[in-house]
């Protein structure tokens, strides 16, 4: 009886699959304007006229014939990143900085030649990284990692997840990159979820595989209580992002840079669910806190 | 807005209320009006029968001779499949039976003869006219069922003696059949493998099935009762090297069985393959060689042959589409495919929603548990392993080199494609024919998920992967049993209208909002 009392709390407080799919992304992201989304292009755009920050924009190359011209343009850059607009999982993303003689090169050091940076833009235009259609190249500016996130572990950038549903902001969260992670922060690659206290900024504790962690796993850094920086702007740029959208439900992705401060970096219309378990917290829960006892959609 | 939501909830539930009430209707004006019935709807359940003939000639002629059965009223053959190597089949309609001849004229070492049948029985009992009477008069050709052999000796002293004491001398033909009987099945049974005669059986006053019955039939004949041997098999699933034999006895126009062994009067179980009448052997074979046998028996259900053929006249079930396919000469597994597939869907969707496991491609399960039919679940398993594999090690080189999706999918497809090629030229090769049904496989999803297993590891990692196959393999595993189970093919044959049933059922879970089952142990720690 105990057993199933605390079954029925868990279903009580926890968002799964089905009810945030049938309750909190279908009627609230129309379906027409996933592009906006999933085309990171269009995002960028957007963000852009609003004037909300995100990494400058040097070049967007959308065919073969305007390669070469859009290339030399941004090649003037000391440091750039090449994305593809429809890419997932982090693939296809090329880093690249121009040592003192004025060579390419990548994040562990190695020299690249231009021909091999035209052969990737190609690629990405080909579609390689975007299931076989044909895709547009994204040049922009590379985010300098926040140095109070460069002291937990020192490579790749961390990465803020803020969910907001309705204009609420639900339930935020940290991804820290691990060696297994390998600079990306990406839960499901292996980094570190760390919890957000909303109101403070403060970090709580990190989960990853199945434990809970105060210190990186990998440095022994502690960040547990540390405050993330800009935290109040972090969270007025999530809601700016929410309002230029027409989406209802979403995880907005933010990077803090040393220099600039935060950056929206994309938005998610179906952000995962183990943010509940970084943040200990069952959406459905928060939800219900936030609207006084009554859970699902209830606008009007 | 909320008060949309509610009534979008009430028409989707009216939908599905109204399709599962239009099922049901459906179905019991069928049991109402058309006469169905459980008893022949439910599938029956018969046997595969393998014989298996192992010999060791040395190069000479060769020859190796047994009875199969014949259709009959008692019992239908289907699916006769000979795999005899080199030795040539023949068979004969002859006055005992169905003879079959295995000949090979210089056969050397080891060699193997199989054959095999799908055997559907049907119990028989008759109820006997208390007045029948002993005819003194019987068809033409029935002397041979009156008359002593050297092993049925009807006219020996002591047989006539037995007779006096326990039959004695009567015109009503049931009480000489009952006596005969009751005195053969007092015998102590003996598990004799070898021939006993009639005469010893009465001695010993004990006996084999074999011994028994040539009493049976020493007794009936010298009543006047015209009497004959049957041999046969009793089928139990297992591996028997065991024959049988009991007595057909002439009463009323009828040949009536009796089975002194077993106890049975009057009657024949449904698991009573016969196989040859008269005193014969159920094979024989040249003395020139080495020479081992046995029977393999496999239980299987079957769709009721005679439900089929009585529905297929009537409006509204799926046995209208089997004559149809029959006519133009489509396989009829291709029907069946067809009409399990909506049902293995369900199992995939039930499997994902409700209880949370991933899979790769949505109904890649099913289609593979379909395909799997005529290959078995072991092989259709091992075929989806396998392109897994393929796929996976030409994946990463393709994606080493950059090489673009579409062209990259074409040709693990080739490599996919020879991969089967070879796995049914060896099935075939090596007699595990079933293997060469790998060909059936849906080879262009089963690519296309196996490129997507190849970019888990790429992103998520091995472990991620491998878990997702597994996941994919037990849902295959779950579609497979509940799409390959007789009773549910013949469920929806006869019931096409359980059609909307499903459709009901995936609406009820596309609605469905409660946490998958994985999703308790996934979000434990919220508990703490």
């Amino acid at each position: 009886m105990d057993a199933f009392k605390r079954l029925t709390e868990l279903s009580d407080r926890v968002l799964g699959i089905n009810r945030r799919n049938l309750e909190f992304i279908y009627p609230n992201n129309p379906r027409e304007a996933y592009a906006l989304a999933d085309d990171k292009w269009l995002t960028k755009q957007r963000l852009h006229t609003r004037n909300i920050p995100t990494p400058d924009t040097y070049a967007v190359i959308e065919t073969m014939g305007e390669l070469e011209a859009r290339w030399e343009q941004t090649a003037r850059y000391p440091e750039l990143v090449i994305k593809p607009a429809n890419g997932s999982g982090g693939g296809g993303i090329l880093l690249l900085t121009k040592d003192t003689a004025g060579i390419w090169r990548n994040i562990s050091g190695k020299c690249i030649k231009p021909a091999v940076i035209r052969n990737h833009i190609a690629n990405i235009l080909f579609g390689v990284f975007s299931f076989g259609n044909t895709d547009k190249a994204i040049i922009e500016s590379r985010v300098v990692q926040h140095s109070v996130f460069r002291e937990i572990y020192p490579d790749g950038v961390a990465d803020l997840r803020m969910i907001n549903h309705r204009g609420i902001l639900l339930m935020a969260m940290l991804r820290i990159p691990t060696i297994k992670s390998a600079g990306r922060a990406n839960l499901h690659q292996g980094a570190l979820g760390v919890g957000i206290d909303l109101d403070t900024g403060r970090m709580t504790d990190g989960f990853l595989k199945h434990r809970y962690y105060t210190v990186h796993p990998d440095t022994g850094v502690q960040f547990t209580g540390t405050a993330v920086p800009y935290w109040k702007k972090v969270k007025w740029i999530s809601q700016q992002t929410y309002d230029a959208f027409p989406f209802q439900y979403l995880g907005i992705d933010i990077v803090i840079d040393q220099n600039l401060g935060p950056l929206v970096m994309e938005i998610n219309l179906r952000p995962g669910l183990e943010i509940q378990n970084v943040n200990k917290k069952g959406l459905l829960h928060r939800v219900r806190e936030k609207n006084g006892g009554e859970a699902g959609p209830d606008e009007d | 807005m909320y008060h949309s939501v509610k009534q979008y909830l009430t028409v989707e539930r009216v939908t599905v209320g109204v399709l599962m009430i239009a099922a049901f209707v459906l179905i019991a004006l069928k049991f109402e009006l058309w006469g169905y019935s459980f008893r022949k709807i439910l599938p029956k359940s018969g046997y595969e029968v393998h014989y298996v003939f192992h010999l060791e000639g040395f190069e000479e002629a060769v020859n190796v001779r047994a009875y199969l059965p014949l259709s009959n009223k008692h019992q239908t053959i289907t699916n006769e499949v000979n795999r005899s190597g080199a030795f040539n089949l023949k068979i004969d309609q002859t006055g005992s039976g169905r003879e079959a001849t295995w000949q090979n004229p210089s056969s050397t070492g080891d060699q193997m003869i199989r054959y095999s049948f799908r055997y559907l029985g049907k119990a028989q009992q008759y109820r006997l006219d208390s007045t029948l009477v002993i005819a003194g008069n019987y068809p033409p050709g029935f002397a041979d069922y009156l008359a002593a052999t050297p092993n049925i000796q009807v006219n020996h002293p002591f047989i006539e003696q037995i007779f006096q004491r326990y039959v004695g001398e009567t015109t009503n033909a049931v009480e000489a059949l009952q006596s005969i009987y009751e005195y053969t099945h007092s015998l102590e049974p003996r598990p004799f493998k070898g021939l006993t005669d009639a005469l010893t059986a009465a001695r010993l006053g004990e006996g084999s099935c074999n011994g028994k019955s040539r009493l049976f039939v020493a007794l009936a004949r010298k009543a006047g009762i015209p009497t004959r041997l049957v041999g046969g098999l009793i089928l139990e699933p297992g591996r028997k090297k065991t024959s049988h034999q009991w007595v057909e006895a002439y009463a009323g126009g009828y040949w009536i069985p009796f089975d002194p062994l077993n106890g049975h009067f009057a009657s024949l179980p449904s698991n009573y393959m016969e196989l040859y009448r008269g005193d014969r052997f159920l094979f024989t074979h040249t003395a020139n060689i080495n020479f081992d046998y046995l029977f393999n028996i496999e239980k299987h259900l079957v769709a009721n042959p005679s439900l089929v053929n009585e529905l297929r006249f009537h409006p509204f079930n799926a046995y209208v589409a089997w004559q149809a396919f029959e006519t133009i000469g489509i396989p009829l597994s291709l029907l069946k495919i067809i009409i399990m597939l909506p049902l293995g869907a369900l199992i995939v969707a039930i499997f994902r929603n409700v209880i949370g496991l991933q899979t790769y491609g949505v109904f890649l399960p099913a289609l593979i548990a379909v395909a799997s039919r005529e290959t078995g679940l072991f092989w259709g398993l091992l075929a989806y392993l396998m392109v897994v594999s393929i796929v996976g090690l030409i994946h990463y080189p393709l994606e080493k080199w950059g090489i673009l999706y579409t062209p990259k999918m074409a040709i693990m497809l080739v490599g996919v494609v020879i991969a089967f090629m070879t796995l049914s030229i060896f099935g075939i090769r090596y007699n595990l024919q079933t293997v060469a049904y790998v060909t059936l496989f849906p080879i262009v999803l089963m690519t296309i998920t196996a490129e997507r297993f190849a970019r888990t590891i790429t992103e998520e990692g091995l472990r991620k992967a491998i878990q997702l196959t597994s996941q994919t393999m037990v849902v295959v595993a779950a579609a497979y049993f509940v799409m390959n189970s007789r009773t549910m093919e013949t469920f929806f044959l006869a019931f096409p209208e359980l059609f909307l049933v499903i459709i009901a059922i995936n609406l009820i879970l596309g609605r469905w909002i409660g946490l998958r089952i994985t999703e308790y142990p996934r979000f434990r720690w919220l508990l703490r």
